[in-house]
């Protein structure tokens, strides 16, 4: 898939909205986690989401940024 | 949208980008190629972002549609050995589990791409359901059922459930052939 087109993909879904048909796949059995592991599970996920979230930003990711927000000014 | 608003809006969702390509691919150095691709494609495509759409959901499709695309292979190659964001940091409850941020990384690494994808979507990038079932162009029901079996081998990898549900399968198994 080109560039162009998976960008193209991504707004076309972004603007499809909720509301996608089911397409007929009914959500398959799957027993319950016991109450109890599924709160330690939740605990322990959740924790490990937020940290990771909070890692601290690589230099060369906001130097990128940056560099994109000056060109983009150049261009005007 | 003028370029200033979109670059605020880009840093205000890059924790949760890289977050995402961190435990999507399990590689910091993957991880970062990742995030700056996805940037620069954001970036020169922003004409095909939908205002009143969610704009982390827009971006999340990007990455992961060139983590797929590009990077998968990759990522199975190096996760095992650079892991370095996943420090030995505890994570939950400490008294009840003595689990790492690595450990976690390494249960996830172990479940099936389509299964870890949704459930990184809701949990890091906290995505809803119909945003997470139109990223991957699947039923809501598909979301649901993936997140169900995610959390489920998650808890047995993390040791939480012990492997007698996969060991009485095997049995039946071996019985009826």
């Amino acid at each position: 898939m080109t560039m162009g087109e998976e960008a193209n993909k991504a707004s076309e879904e972004a603007v499809a909205g909720p509301g996608r048909p089911e397409a007929g796949i009914a959500a398959e059995h799957i027993p319950a986690l016991d109450p109890k592991i599924q709160d330690q599970l939740g605990r322990v996920f959740r924790s490990f989401c937020d940290d990771l979230v909070q890692q601290p930003m690589p230099d060369k990711l906001l130097v990128l940024l940056a560099r994109l927000e000056a060109k983009q000014r150049e261009k005007k | 949208m003028s370029e200033n608003a979109f670059a605020d809006m880009m840093v205000a969702e890059m924790p949760y980008l890289r977050a995402f390509a961190l435990s999507l691919s399990g590689s910091t150095t993957v991880a970062d190629d990742l995030v700056q691709e996805t940037l620069v494609k954001a970036w020169t495509h922003t004409e095909s972002f939908a205002l009143g759409t969610n704009f982390r959901a827009w971006l999340v499709t990007i990455l992961r549609n060139t983590y797929f695309n590009q990077y998968r292979k990759l990522a199975r190659e190096v996760q095992d050995s650079d892991n370095t964001h996943a420090e030995q940091i505890l994570v939950g409850g400490e008294q009840e589990s003595r689990l790492t941020m690595q450990d976690v990384q390494r249960a996830l690494n172990k479940l099936p791409e389509d299964h870890r994808e949704i459930l990184l979507m809701i949990g890091v990038t906290e995505l809803s359901y119909e945003e997470a079932a139109q990223v991957c162009n699947i039923a809501v029901g598909t979301v649901k059922s993936r997140l169900n079996r995610a959390r489920a081998k998650l808890a047995e990898h993390l040791g939480m459930v012990d492997g007698a549900t996969d060991l009485d399968l095997e049995k039946n198994h071996q019985n009826k052939t």
